[in-house]
């Protein structure tokens, strides 16, 4: 089926119409971000060097010097680790939440997503410097625990595995509570009824229609929330700080340093990282399925 | 072995302040094809979801083949359903759709494989068992959601309005094969329409319901030819209702004064001096230029050509009492068909057409 309503091969204004209005984003697009792309693509292949950008010579080093170096295999794994908690916790936190909020007629829920949103429009700088002030060695956690006697020492809670998790899913709940809510909310009554009808209790129900017609929203949701915690600079470097870096770290660090080829690089292990993340994250909700496709 | 599949006992159904269905009881014989007819938010949907387990009754019971079901609930309940949207599973491919139910049933694999693939024989879909369900034409997802109800041969068949989402022409051949297929598996059905004449064409018995009750239940025949009250007679497209009343009465045949002329009717166990409420169908009419002892004085506001017939609309009563007519003349070739706007009309038939309604006045 056409995407596009039908209209006469000879009608040519309307193409003239439809493509400016296509073309203004396609070009800047191109410009801004396409062909910046490109060129960082090539410079990732090319030397470092101590006066220029780079020396105008064709290598592999930036790549092989990553992929042979334990620190940067080390901070690839954590960075993949750090995503795939971060994905879980608030795929398993947000279902439930948009369940109920699902269950809400349309007037609410709008305003309960609303709500949702509202945390969004607080800058990360200022959550992450929030988190900083509850976990750092002075702060309110740490105080709290020492007044009550729990412990004796400060805890060491900022600049950790814990605290970049916390702080990410506090920024991309929301993301995956709407995204999922909108899906469930969208799904026709008589689906679940059918199969009560046909004798699935409510976990049946639930596990062959509901979750499989839910697929898209939990697919977009996992996206969002991959894609944005692999490139969440200011929280991670944030809250973890020197001790506990993540791929988006080092290209920043790189870059500080000039060492702008390998910096290239870097991003586009990151970049390839999202793009296999997607990929598979896509094979394991299979959202086309509800348009009746095999995966 | 109970004679009904289905009972209602006296069951009501409120939303806020409104009841959707007030003290209903009603048995649905084996093997007999129930229609629940009526305008929407007439109770009939409610009714239907009451039977299925999807809504619950305020008071009154739901039995299945004897079976007191009120608290039972939707997934233990041994029916199958066709919902408005046939809602078919877009996930699942065809043979997975009607396999659903077995699967539930933890029925075993070759025995699912043999059961789907005769399910979909039965309504003439075989070979379709690995398309999905966008890939198949209304009828043919209409027929999907019939093998997925029937493939389990539940006691019942509750069908939600399932020729709504089609067109006409599917329609009137769905009406058909619907029909077979529950004849072919004798089991009882309850189909929710709003639409008199899939509810004449396909019935065995019509409950014609209003306002949370059951106006009259009867045969397709009976509704249509004798209806009870005159909400069922306007429902039944008998829009010539009259006020009237006896003034004299012969034995058998009692003749009604209407204001604009009189008429006959038999049978009507009125006696002289009442007042009753009467209808004719339009196509009992018939239309006179001369005035006789008998017949109801009438202006022609418009004449309408149908084809088969030509629906001439008047207009009768006293001054302050207008009452709209409708007469549908058979056009054949030695038909009169002249008639015009504003020209004053006899209209009559004959006493067998004349129905009292059971409204009080």
């Amino acid at each position: 089926m056409s995407v596009l309503p039908d209209k006469h091969p000879l009608d040519w204004r309307r193409y003239v119409g439809e493509g400016a209005a296509l073309g203004a984003p396609l070009l800047f697009f191109t410009a801004c971000f396409l062909l910046p792309l490109l060129y960082l693509f090539v410079v990732s292949f090319l030397e470092p060097s101590q006066v220029e950008l780079y020396e105008k010579q064709l290598t592999l080093a930036n790549y092989s010097r990553v992929v042979n170096d334990d620190f940067y295999l080390m901070i690839i794994g954590r960075t993949l680790l750090a995503t795939t908690v971060v994905l879980i916790i608030s795929l398993l936190l947000a279902y439930p939440a948009a369940m109920v909020i699902a269950r809400f007629e349309p007037k609410w829920r709008i305003r309960m997503l609303a709500l949702l949103l509202f945390p969004l429009m607080i800058s990360n700088v200022v959550r992450a410097y929030g988190w900083m002030s509850i976990l750092g060695r002075r702060g309110i956690a740490n105080t709290i625990l020492l007044d009550l006697g729990f412990i004796e020492a400060p805890l060491s809670l900022l600049y950790s595995f814990n605290a970049v998790v916390l702080g990410l899913l506090t920024i991309l709940l929301p993301y995956m509570i709407i995204s999922i809510a909108n899906a469930l909310a969208a799904i026709d009554r008589s689906y679940t009824e059918a199969a009560e009808s046909l004798g699935a209790g409510p976990f049946r129900t639930f596990w062959h229609v509901t979750l499989p017609l839910s697929s898209p929203g939990v697919a977009s949701g996992c996206l969002i929330v991959f894609f944005l915690s692999l490139s969440a600079y200011v929280t991670i470097s944030l809250l973890g700080g020197p001790r506990f870096k993540l791929l988006v770290s080092l290209v920043f660090d790189t870059v500080v340093t000039l060492q702008w080829p390998r910096a290239a690089a870097l991003s586009f292990i990151l970049l390839l990282l999202a793009l296999a993340g997607g990929a598979v994250i896509l094979a394991l909700t299979r959202p086309q399925r509800v348009r009746g496709r095999r995966a | 072995m109970t004679e009904f599949d289905v009972s209602l006992r006296a069951v009501r159904k409120s939303y806020g302040d409104v009841v959707a269905v007030a003290d209903l009881t009603l048995d649905i014989p084996r093997g007999a094809f129930f229609s629940l007819l009526g305008p929407s938010g007439c109770g009939k949907t409610t009714t239907l979801r009451m039977v299925a387990g999807f809504a619950r009754p305020d008071c009154g019971d739901v039995l299945i083949r004897g079976q007191r079901v009120t608290e039972v609930p939707a997934y233990r309940r041994d029916y199958g359903m066709v919902f408005q949207n046939f809602a078919l599973f877009p996930h699942l491919s065809i043979a997975d759709n009607v396999a659903f139910g077995l699967r539930m049933r933890r029925v075993d694999r070759g025995s699912i494989k043999r059961q789907v693939s005769e399910a979909l024989g039965l309504v003439k879909l075989a070979g379709f068992e690995h398309r999905f369900p966008n890939q198949l034409s209304g009828g043919q997802q209409q027929r999907v959601a019939l093998a997925r109800a029937l493939v389990l041969r539940p006691a019942v068949l509750l069908l939600d309005e399932p020729l709504g989402a089609l067109d006409a022409k599917l329609r009137e051949e769905m009406q058909v094969e619907i029909r077979d297929l529950q004849r072919q598996f004798a089991i009882s059905t309850i189909f929710v329409t709003h639409d008199q004449d899939e509810a004449l064409t396909m019935s065995d018995a019509v409950a014609v319901m209003n306002q949370g009750v059951i106006e009259q239940l009867g045969t397709p025949r009976e509704v249509f030819e004798r209806p009870r009250t005159e909400f069922v007679a306007r429902f039944m497209g008998a829009g010539n209702v009259m006020e009237g009343r006896v003034v004299a009465s012969d034995g058998a045949v009692q003749t009604l004064d209407l204001g604009a002329g009189s008429v006959r009717v038999r049978d009507s166990r009125k006696r002289s001096g009442e007042r009753v409420l009467v209808t004719v169908r339009p196509e009992n009419v018939s239309l006179a230029r001369e005035a006789g002892e008998l017949g109801v004085r009438a202006t022609v506001t418009s004449v309408v050509y149908h084809g088969a017939t030509t629906h001439v609309h008047l207009v009768t009563g006293s001054a302050d009492t207008v009452v709209p007519m409708v007469a549908h003349l058979p056009n054949r070739s030695t038909s009169d068909t002249g008639w015009q706007c504003g020209e004053t009309v006899s209209c009559r038939w004959n006493e067998e057409s004349t129905i009292v309604l059971a409204d009080r006045l």
